[in-house]
């Protein structure tokens, strides 16, 4: 490579010489480490070596607290004992398990899947042999310490939800982390037998609730006692942060022991302004309690096979025609649209309407007799609507309800939250082919039958937004996390429900609970306006649906009520009652009005003007 | 034909040493302790390891025996293969938690190591002066370009440990083709002052090493004072990383300080580098002056020991053989590198000079990063020990470029 240049040469030997003298010093510094961990810190380090006698517990962080808008404890924690075992080797603890056997029924095959996966993570934490354990282990191997002196007993936390089956749907529930979470790359630090949030609030705010575990490291001698606790590795839990609720838990308890004594459904009850749920009710419900110990494969089929389907959330992931409530959507639609032209002739209803060759029958067979709309939504008159709907397009409904958000999901702050179904004119044509279906589906749908389905969260909003003068809020039940607010939402206008045509509609509603004809005089309360719609929703599985939705005070609204009771028969009979002891309860008990907020002050007023 | 005579018998016996060493070790590591289990020696590592032993001897022949300039000319096809071989492990690599192997029937194959090999030959190339018309700081900046796309590519697996080996490996050969040593100082040390600030504030909640190194900084700012302009920079750009690093770390959301902070210190998730690297102390410091004895060691049966036979493997050696057996490896990995950069001075022409450089560099921080996580002076970032660690990829590019060493000590004569 041709001649170097001596100058090069010369320099090049003098970074030779730094590099050198570089590498040299790095090496002599490990030198040096190695010297002192292995002369000076020999003896340190030798009597941890001994025997292994250093174990790691890991001091699971305690999950954070749901409370309600009062502050309730609604979920804490309590004790809970496992029996651990210290790793040392696959068959001590095989050797360990089958000798444990012979003195106490333990389920190996269970054991040892666990073990498989416990053994993958390799975390260093001891192996949990029993988990929950009940007395009479726990006593065993208290007193059979000679036997198994690598037994521990070890304290963890168990989930306790108070007040048992209220409120089961919403707050969800915790059980063990299976192998598929913990394969997702997105869930680290769990590990094989933790406790996870599954469903309702548990699940959704899972990353608030759980806190992040700490460690400690402990010395233990061969026999397994515990000798001391190594500090360098100390690494305190950090806890996880409560969850406070816009829940009532009393109006959830009452409104659920109200439903409970009319057999199953659901309902909910919500702040007409902020869209914060004060109850959620789905019933027949089911004791979480029995999850968060660990629930057994037996009792687990019979929750999910049971006929009445009580993991079911009947608010938020059932639909269910809307039946005669949807007068009021279909009434904007009506008023918007101006399909009923001031001085339009009174409708006559005979019971029955007659379209094209078929009949339409109203629900009161000897008919109403002269209906305009007023009336109409009042008494809930079919014909008066069938009339109208043979001048309505499909869509026009269909938008109508868009706007009021049925058909679509509300975006509450849970999981599995379903869409419903409202048809509209794609719909039909992609069911039936275009020009294959006629206008009568249109009668049918104005009266909420038909395909229509909604759920009972919809339609609490849906009521919420004629209540609150035309908004439709974002509904949610996650008021604070960690002691921050939370529940700011953004609301939609509803674009023509203004001025007149809410009013309308308004006073409608108002006549259906307080004039003699309504059909929700069921529902009344002495000395308090309130307002609603019945429905009764017919069911090809059994009996009706009985639907009300409504809100109070009626001049000036503070929450909004949906319910349906499933297989109860008629809406007036039968959910108009339960609102009315709902409603005795609420506007009665001067604790329950202050703890609704700010709004409290505003409810006192009608009731005292209507004293006057 | 070629012959050839003075073949650096220190460099090969070294290697041949280190291998033996490693292979004895990876057969202590699955072999079980005294104390015993009845578990069957597991003889799979072994097997494999000696099978790769010979694919080595192999690679170290190339090396060897393929002149310099074929390696020369065909640098930057290499390069470009294994930045394709880089790309296809992003999308069709396996691994546990990193997506770092290829597998080729039982056989993985890490491109990352193959990449370094490929990253000394494009910058001895390009460092060199075959590149006409192109001034000094050109061809710094086309090597420092080279780095970045397999470095990136190394990152994005994520393979932190590797990728920092490729970075630093450049500085001592930048270093040897003209920069002089300020400027490898006034490049380095806003990185030092930037991980130091970081890393001891997030991780060991210390801040003095910060400000020791602060104090060196304004040494050497005063030493250098006959140039103003540079001090001047050295220490406002020292001093602006160690006032703007926190600054901007406070202002990030947890999570993306966690994310920053488990970059740094990967293996740092709970429960996880605080116990391994107590274990690996604990099995090393327990070996003591002369050691448990081979096959004797306590530690790695019990599995307290992670990743003992490749990251920790000098672990097991410190606890099985002791002070001695530790400080023996030492003084050969110190030897190998100090004949490499012998090598480099005397090596016939500059592409050959360059990349023996750079093969020293590859050998020390290997070694250097490696003893230090495992003593505890290091975070743990998973880079093995040549020769020593079990894995293939590794043992054969270490293999490969002793032969290239060896190629570049011996006078050869072409008939």
């Amino acid at each position: 490579m041709g001649k170097r240049d001596p100058r090069d040469e010369r320099r090049g030997r003098i970074k030779y010489q730094w590099l050198l003298s570089f590498v040299v010093l790095m090496f002599v510094i490990l030198a040096g480490r190695l010297l002192y961990l292995q002369h000076i810190r020999y003896e340190y380090y030798a009597q941890y070596a001994q025997e292994n006698q250093l174990q790691r517990e890991r001091i699971i962080a305690p999950r954070g607290l749901i409370k309600d808008r009062n502050g309730v404890v609604l979920v804490d924690n309590v004790p809970r004992f496992d029996i651990v075992m210290p790793w040392r080797g696959e068959e001590d603890i095989r050797r360990t398990v089958d000798h444990l056997n012979h003195f106490l029924p333990i389920d190996t095959t269970n054991v040892y899947e666990r073990f498989k996966v416990w053994r993958k993570r390799n975390t260093g934490i001891p192996f949990p042999v029993v988990r929950n354990a009940d007395k009479l282990v726990i006593s065993f191997v208290r007193e059979n310490y000679d036997r198994f002196p690598k037994l521990r007993v070890e304290t963890n936390a168990r989930r306790r939800y108070r007040e048992g089956a209220v409120a089961a749907h919403l707050l969800g529930y915790v059980g063990e982390v299976n192998d598929e979470f913990l394969l997702r790359s997105s869930h680290r630090g769990y590990v094989s037998g933790d406790l996870v949030g599954k469903t309702g609030i548990e699940g959704v705010c899972e990353s608030f609730l759980r806190g992040k575990d700490g460690q400690r490291v402990v010395a233990v001698n061969a026999a397994g006692t515990k000798l001391g606790e190594f500090n360098e590795l100390l690494e305190p839990p950090v806890p996880g942060k409560d969850v406070t609720l816009t829940i009532d838990g009393k109006l959830q308890r009452l409104l659920e022991d109200l439903v409970r004594a009319r057999g199953s459904g659901a309902a909910v009850v919500m702040n007409v302004e902020d869209g914060s749920i004060l109850a959620a009710v789905s019933l027949p419900g089911f004791d979480p309690n029995s999850f968060a110990i660990g629930i057994k494969q037996a009792e687990w089929n019979a929750l999910n096979q049971a006929e009445e389907k009580p993991l079911f959330n009947r608010f938020l992931t059932a639909t269910y025609p809307p039946a005669s409530t949807l007068k009021i959507v279909s009434m904007y639609a009506v008023l918007s649209n101006r399909l009923v032209p001031p001085g339009e002739a009174l409708v006559y209803c005979t019971g029955a309407h007659r379209f094209g060759n078929r009949i339409f029958k109203c629900w009161k067979a000897w008919g109403h007799g002269y209906m305009d709309l007023h009336s109409g939504l009042v008494q809930s008159c079919d014909s008066y609507f069938y009339k109208v709907a043979e001048r309505m397009d499909v869509d026009m409904l269909a938008s109508a309800c868009e706007e009021f958000g049925l058909g679509t999901r509300t975006g509450i702050d849970l999981p599995n939250e379903i869409q419903g179904l409202v048809p509209d004119r794609k719909y039909y044509d992609r069911r039936y082919g275009k020009g294959k279906w006629t206008q009568g589906l249109v009668l049918n749908n104005i009266i909420g039958q038909g395909e229509f389905l909604v759920s009972v969260l919809q339609m609490c909003r849906a009521v919420s937004a004629i209540a609150n003068g035309g908004y439709l809020v974002r509904p949610h039940v996650v008021r604070e996390i960690g002691g921050e607010f939370h529940g700011v939402y953004p609301r939609r206008k509803i674009r023509k429900l203004t001025g007149p045509i809410q009013n309308r509609i308004r006073r409608a509603m108002r006549d259906v609970v307080q004039s003699q004809d309504g059909t929700a005089k069921s529902s009344r309360v002495a000395a308090l306006k309130a307002a609603g719609k019945t429905g009764t929703a017919q069911n090809p599985h059994g009996d009706d649906h009985a639907w009300f939705i409504g809100y109070a005070p009626e001049e000036d609204p503070e929450i909004a009520i949906a319910i349906i009771v499933e297989n109860a028969g008629h809406g007036g009979s039968v959910a108009g009652p339960i609102v009315r002891k709902f409603y005795e309860e609420y506007f009665k008990e001067p604790e329950s009005v202050e703890a609704a907020g700010p709004t409290a002050t505003a409810v006192a007023t009608p009731v005292a003007r209507e004293d006057q | 034909m070629r012959v050839s005579r003075d073949i650096d018998s220190l460099v090969l016996t070294t290697s041949v040493l280190l291998c033996i060493i490693g292979l004895s070790l990876i057969y202590s590591v699955f072999h079980p302790a005294q104390s015993g289990f009845s578990q069957d020696v597991d003889y799979q590592y072994f097997n494999r390891q000696l099978i790769w032993v010979c694919f080595g001897i192999v690679a170290m022949l190339i090396g060897f025996a393929v002149p310099v300039r074929y390696f020369e000319a065909l640098a930057y096809l290499y390069y470009l293969f294994c930045v394709v071989l880089l790309v296809v492990v992003l999308f069709a690599g396996s691994g546990d938690t990193a997506q770092r192997w290829i597998s080729i029937g039982p056989m993985r194959l890490q491109p990352s190591e193959l990449a370094k090999i490929a990253l000394l030959f494009v910058w001895g190339r390009v460092l060199s002066g075959h590149m006409g018309g192109m001034d000094r700081a050109k061809k710094m900046f086309a090597s420092i370009g080279l780095l970045l796309v397999p470095f990136l590519l190394v990152l994005r697996q994520p393979d932190l440990g590797t990728a920092i080996i490729l970075l630093v490996m450049l500085l001592p050969v930048l270093y040897w083709r003209g920069l002089r040593g300020r400027q490898i100082f006034f490049i380095i040390s806003p990185v030092v002052a930037g991980v130091l600030i970081i890393y001891c504030g997030q991780i060991l909640k210390h801040s003095w090493p910060f400000g020791v190194y602060i104090v060196l900084i304004f040494v050497v700012a005063y030493m250098g004072r006959s140039n103003p302009r540079e001090s001047i920079t050295l220490v406002v750009a020292n001093l602006g990383v160690g006032f703007v690093g926190p600054i901007i770390l406070n202002h990030l959301k947890p999570y993306q300080q966690s994310r920053i902070s488990t970059f740094l210190n990967p293996e740092s998730e709970r429960l996880g580098a605080g116990w391994q690297v107590f274990q690996s102390k604990i099995a090393i410091g327990s070996g003591g002056l002369s050691g448990k004895g081979f096959l004797e060691g306590t530690q790695k049966a019990l599995e307290f020991l992670p990743a003992k036979h490749t990251d920790f493997v000098f672990s097991v050696l410190g606890e099985e053989m002791g002070f001695a057996g530790a400080l023996l490896v030492l003084v050969l990995f110190a030897v190998l590198v100090s004949r490499a950069l012998a090598i480099a001075v005397k090596a016939k022409g500059q592409f050959a000079s360059t990349v023996c450089i750079g093969i020293a560099a590859y050998f020390f921080f290997q070694t250097f990063i490696n003893i230090a996580m495992v003593t505890g002076m290091a975070p743990v970032t998973g880079i093995p020990v040549p020769f020593l660690s079990y894995g293939g990829s590794s043992l054969v590019v270490s293999c490969f470029l002793v032969g290239f060493l060896l190629n570049c000590s011996v006078k050869w004569y072409e008939y």
